[in-house]
């Protein structure tokens, strides 16, 4: 069912608190539950749910909400795919809550309202072969037509389709597929259903594109469908309940043959906006297999008609509906020579007037039933060519790298970009029409791009593609603006878009006038729009370019530009001399500390402090308060401690080797090592030995010795020189794996050695950078994590020292993912400082080469600040030269660097000095 | 293999060259290829594969023929760049191979990466994303790094009979060769590795059983002090741990062990501008004229 249906049912059924919990990106919350709820939860709120819909036994909704509700517990339980089984229902006991609910005799709720089993192995294959159909073809109308033809050919009765179509959800993950999922998120594998970021709009949409093509689409077999006869339903519904079925001759469910199908009413081509689950509805009846060719024939080529006449006003669910039904028509129609020509006819038809406003919804729709269509693997290859001249020529060879043009929206708003120049072939046209042109262009467009997201996202969206269409539309010819129509139009367009701090459209009029490409006479219409028809902030009447200007004039305008908006938006942040004074002081101050960092600890140290600061500045630079807090952990010792020799080492080993002839002589002298203070490397040799080279209760006893020293270096330097001449066996393995908390390998692994060899060498290190050593480093990392979690836009929170290595890896590349996805919204590629895709290169480059976590961090840190460069420099032209020097001087430090931490360093200097320009002025 | 030592390296070397046009005087011609003499001297600036395919060739004969091998690095450098500065459609494949063919000639796996990255660079868009490294072969087998690792504790540890034993194996004296520089942190050092085993093929006295008896009276081994082996310092200590940890390419959590394992190696960004400085080639220098490579 579709989010809207859903959400229907739930506020009706299961009352307000239910619709407000419910997220349309989880159909787990239909249950009542969180994705990953574990079994017993699970169980028990589809209980009470199921009680809740046993109070409305006749209604058919209630029927089909409570077969959706358990085919999403079962694959919740189960896994994908899964199906509710008889173990299952019996586990529905009645909860005590759940008497509340009741108004009838106690019984549960399986009796009440019941789940009708699979119990025809008939229908068990059915349903296979169902869902093989379902997953290679997906739910579009045709395999729903060829679902019924199979149940006909294997006897069985419509509604086990009905109860098919009824549960096919999009399949739920698991806990363990969820688990997955996440850890496939953290260490950078594509992401999963599960992971903690959002499900894109994208694919929420075609998550529920699934769900609404089916129940769209069996609207009519569902109709059949009830465990109590539909016909005594009462009409108490609201309006958004199911809709009352097409007149029909079917008889009972049990008796209607599948071939008498309903008598399909003609779909006539709308006069006015239809309503578009009427229209899908008809349109997916007339074409039916069972109606003859002829008449589905008629019936697509005016369901194109209409779709061509009023697509942007019928909503987005009945218009997926529509386009499914017309491409899965059109395959059908194109097998056949003769209705193949009509349809390819229909396909190429071009608008009347190809100027006029309603030929913008003509192209598009065009466009996006060409897109749909192409998809159809079993299209014939010279009708697949026409949907690739068709989209060819509705974009005139140029689509932009954000779409992917696949779907109906996607290829419509890629026409729309393109559509101006033929529109506006007339360049002495009527004010009216060009007018006109630009509603019906707009009003397409926030169709198209409407969908998914917050009302913001879809407005971001409509900006990106209104400036992309003015930018290509002025572009196309030089001096396009002395059109009057092309300048009407544009200014209509640039009226529209937003120029508020944060915005796309501040960027682009920045590098519009700075391109080469523009005429002072373009510059005059763009500057005329933002000023006289926009709501810029900061931007006066008076700053419009006269078409008569020098360049000179535009560089100027240009500084006007941007010194408005960055007054508009750094009021509060007006660099040292206003209320960043305080930051401006403790990163000057900072700096001049961090220059005097030597050894690798007091780099890492300054690095912290400097990013901390940073942390605050990117704070600001967002309107948020941030104190700065300069924190470091003063670095002490070195990080290098050895001390392998100890005064009388050896003697233990003496007594122990020439003196304990027996068993319990030598347990004696074992418990004397265990009393002993810090044994030194020849003790811990002897003891390693017969820890792994005797046997019976001595080893035992050395074993146990030795495990209580696996944070002596000495102790660990002494097993791994035992090691080459220890036997494979399950006994040492037992004990090295617990030694080394490598874990254990099968005895038979031929990597046994390499395995355990290396987990020696990586304890003795970890140790022999002592304790306190490994405090101020691991903090320092702790710190970073924090700073460039808060530039990636997160919430920060306190990084423990023991997740500060890893964790900081990770924070740095988000903070990189977020940047990067900030410039290419925001920064047009030509003019970027570094092209996005050049700095996409370096950081893979960077991540291939680097070689554990402090290189695997300065990759990403450095990556980050190169694009922290891009924005500060897009944002503030006249910091551009700045911004290159920055990043040549971090260039050359770090190739100097003798280790990375001096890199780590030297690069919070550079992204620190960015901060400062971001803010206002250089340090 | 620390930037600084390769960044000196190829400075002195070019700084040595410089009284000569384009590059510095050439080792002895290697023998492993026919006609080698002809056919450097019939190198074309204009025909980078030419320079390619001789690198091949050397690099397949050179074994461990040191002349051949240098001789092949320095053709895939000037390969490389003579395929950049073309910049012709299919160049950046083509240059990528040459990266590909100087990691073949390395055993050091932080260098063969670094490779591949550069080659990574220069490749065509929408190929690329470690696509040079997934074509590398693993510079060492895990197996033979393994031995030698073990080897060197066994050498420390004064089991220099039982350390000979794996260094015969295949392919471990090579692998213990190429990476002296890494088990010493001096390229000048000799093979201390080679010279403890010599020392200490057991402790003459004790035969490493640590304790001698002498008229009942047992004593520590006044040798070896009960402990067989060479007395290492703190740092010669740390520099055997770090090449052994380097060779099982270990990993860890804390950036402290990280750096001590590695000495805080610094990370190499792969910037192709810096191939031909880090193997002291001079780009200009394509042309092979009496002996050495010259300017045009």
């Amino acid at each position: 069912m579709t989010p809207r249906k859903a959400k229907d049912l739930i506020g009706l059924y299961f009352g307000s608190e239910a619709v407000n919990g419910f997220d349309p990106l989880w159909p787990e919350t239909m249950i009542g539950v969180a994705p990953g709820a574990p079994r017993d939860e699970v169980l028990a709120s589809l209980r009470v749910r199921l009680e809740m819909l046993a109070l409305h036994p006749t209604d058919a909704d209630a029927h089909l909400l409570a077969r959706v509700l358990r085919s999403i517990a079962a694959q919740m339980i189960d896994g994908p795919g899964a199906e509710w089984t008889q173990e299952l229902e019996a586990a529905l006991d009645p909860a005590p809550r759940a008497a509340a609910l009741r108004t009838g005799p106690a019984a549960p709720v399986a009796a009440r309202f019941p789940h009708e089993p699979i119990a025809s192995p008939a229908e068990r294959v059915f349903r296979k072969q169902a869902r093989a159909l379902v997953a290679s073809a997906g739910a579009s109308p045709r395999s729903i037509a060829q679902l019924f033809a199979l149940a006909e050919a294997d006897g069985l009765p419509s509604e086990v389709v009905d109860r098919f179509l009824a549960e096919l959800v999009v399949p739920v993950e698991s806990d363990a597929g969820a688990q997955r999922a996440r850890q496939g998120a953290a260490e950078g594998a594509p992401r999963g259903a599960y992971d903690s970021a959002p499900r894109t709009d994208r694919s929420a949409q075609r998550l529920w594109m699934a769900i609404g093509a089916v129940v769209t689409i069996g609207v009519v077999a569902f109709s059949i469908f009830a465990i109590v006869a539909i016909t005594t339903r009462q009409n108490t519904q609201t309006p958004q309940a199911v809709p009352q079925p097409a007149p029909t001759n079917r008889a009972s469910p049990s008796t209607a043959p599948v071939n008498e199908a309903p008598t399909p009413r003609a779909v006539p081509v709308a006069e006015g906006p239809p309503d578009g689950r009427i229209f899908a509805r008809e349109l997916v009846d007339a074409l039916r297999p069972s109606v003859p060719g002829p008449e589905r024939e008629r019936a697509i080529l005016r369901g194109i008609e209409t779709l061509r006449n009023w697509w942007p006003r019928i909503d987005p669910g009945s218009r997926v509906a529509v386009v499914q039904a017309i491409a899965a028509g059109g395959v059908d129609l194109s097998q056949d020579d003769a209705t193949r020509e009509s349809f390819v006819r229909a396909l190429r038809a071009k608008p009347s007037d190809p100027s006029s406003p309603a030929a913008v919804w003509h192209v598009t729709a065009t466009a996006g039933v060409s897109a749909v269509l192409s998809r159809e693997r079993e299209l014939p290859a010279v009708v697949q060519q026409v949907c690739r001249e068709v989209l060819a020529g509705s974009t005139g060879g140029q689509r932009s790298a954000r779409r992917s043009g696949s779907t109906f929206d996607e290829a419509a708003v890629d026409a729309l970009e393109a559509l101006p120049a033929l529109l506006l072939a007339d360049a002495d046209q009527p004010s009216t029409v060009t007018r006109a042109q630009a509603d019906y262009w707009l009003t397409a467009l926030r169709s198209a791009t409407g969908l998914g997201g917050s009302a913001d996202d879809a407005v971001r969206r409509n900006d990106s593609v209104v400036l992309d269409t003015v930018e290509r539309l002025l572009t196309s010819t030089r001096d396009a603006s002395q059109s009057r129509a092309v300048f009407e139009f544009a200014s209509v367009l640039l009226g529209q878009a937003r120029f508020r701090e944060g915005d796309a459209g501040r960027d682009r009029v920045l590098s519009w006038l700075a391109d080469t490409r523009l005429s002072a006479g373009d510059i005059h219409l763009i500057t005329a729009a933002v000023a006289t028809r926009s709501s810029a902030a900061g931007v006066e009447a008076t700053m419009v370019l006269s078409t008569g200007a020098t360049q000179a004039e535009r560089d100027e305008l240009r500084a006007r530009y941007a010194e408005a908006w960055s007054r508009a938006a750094n009021a509060a942040r007006a660099g040292s001399g206003g209320t960043n004074a305080d930051w401006f002081e403790a990163a000057r101050a900072a700096v001049g500390q961090a220059d005097q960092a030597t050894g690798d600890l007091e780099q890492l140290a300054a690095a912290s402090a400097l990013a901390t600061i940073s942390q605050a500045a990117s704070l600001r630079s967002r309107g948020l308060p941030a104190p700065v807090v300069v924190r470091s952990e003063p670095p002490s010792g070195s990080l290098f401690v050895l001390r392998f020799s100890v005064a009388g080492d050896g003697e233990w080993a003496r007594r122990f080797l020439a003196e304990s002839r027996t068993a319990s002589a030598r347990l004696g002298r074992i418990a004397e090592f265990e009393q002993s203070a810090s044994p030194g490397p020849v003790d811990c040799e002897v003891l390693a030995e017969a820890a792994l080279l005797s046997t019976g209760e001595t080893r035992t006893a050395a074993q146990r010795a030795a495990l209580k020293r696996t944070d002596h270096p000495a102790m660990v330097n002494a097993v791994l020189e035992v090691l080459p001449r220890v036997k494979q066996s399950s006994n040492s393995g037992e004990f090295l794996g617990q030694f080394t908390l490598a874990g254990a390998l099968p005895v038979s692994s031929d990597r046994w050695a390499v395995h355990y060899r290396r987990a020696l060498i990586e304890r003795l290190l970890t140790l022999l950078a002592a304790s306190n050593s490994t405090v101020a480093a691991d903090r320092a990392a702790a710190v970073l994590a924090e700073s460039w979690t808060t530039v990636a836009g997160a919430a920060s929170s306190e990084v423990s020292d023991v997740d500060g290595p890893v964790e900081s890896v990770s924070a740095a590349g988000r903070a990189y993912a977020a940047l990067l996805m900030q410039i290419r919204q925001q920064v047009p590629s030509p003019t970027a400082l570094i092209h996005p895709d050049a700095l996409d290169r370096a950081r893979a480059g960077r991540l291939l080469v680097a070689h554990g976590l402090p290189q695997a961090f300065a990759a990403n840190q450095v990556s980050a600040v190169e694009a922290l460069a891009v924005i500060v420099a897009a944002e503030r032209p006249a910091t551009a030269d700045q911004c290159r020097s920055l990043l040549a001087l971090l260039s050359q430090n770090r190739s100097v660097a003798r280790s990375v931490a001096a890199q780590i360093r030297a690069t919070e200097d550079v992204a620190l000095r960015l901060w400062a320009l971001r803010l206002g002025e250089p340090l | 293999m620390k930037k600084q030592i390769l960044l000196a390296a190829a400075l002195a070397l070019l700084l040595a060259g410089a009284g000569q046009p384009g590059g510095a005087p050439a080792s002895p011609l290697p023998t492993t290829v026919p006609g080698l003499a002809e056919r450097l001297a019939a190198l074309n600036p204009q025909n980078p594969q030419a320079y390619f395919l001789l690198a091949e060739e050397l690099a397949a004969e050179a074994g461990s023929d040191r002349p051949s091998r240098d001789l092949a690095r320095s053709l895939f450098v000037l390969s490389f760049e003579l395929y950049r500065a073309r910049n012709q459609p299919g160049d950046g494949e083509l240059a990528r191979s040459a990266t590909l063919g100087l990691a073949s000639l390395t055993r050091i796996e932080p260098e063969r990466r670094w490779l591949a990255a550069i080659g990574d660079q220069v490749a065509p868009p929408g190929d690329r994303a470690g696509s040079a490294s997934a074509r590398l072969p693993a510079a060492v087998p895990e197996v033979v790094a393994f031995h030698l690792a073990t080897a060197m504790g066994l050498a420390r540890s004064g089991e220099g009979r039982r350390a000979e034993q794996y260094l015969a194996r295949e392919g471990v004296r090579e692998l213990l060769a190429a990476n002296q520089v890494t088990i010493t942190g001096d390229p000048a050092a000799g093979q201390p590795v080679l010279k403890w085993i010599a020392d200490w093929p057991a402790c003459p006295t004790c035969k490493n059983r640590r304790v001698v008896t002498r008229a009942n009276e047992s004593e520590l081994c006044p040798y070896c002090d009960g402990n067989p082996g060479p007395k290492l310092s703190d740092s010669e200590l740390l520099k055997q741990f770090r090449a052994e940890s380097l060779l099982l390419r270990g990993v860890y959590r804390s950036w402290s062990a990280q750096i001590l394992a590695d000495d805080g190696e610094p990370l190499r960004d792969p910037n192709p501008a810096d191939l031909a400085v880090s193997f002291a080639v001079d780009p200009r220098g394509t042309l092979w004229r009496k002996g050495s490579w010259v300017a045009q």
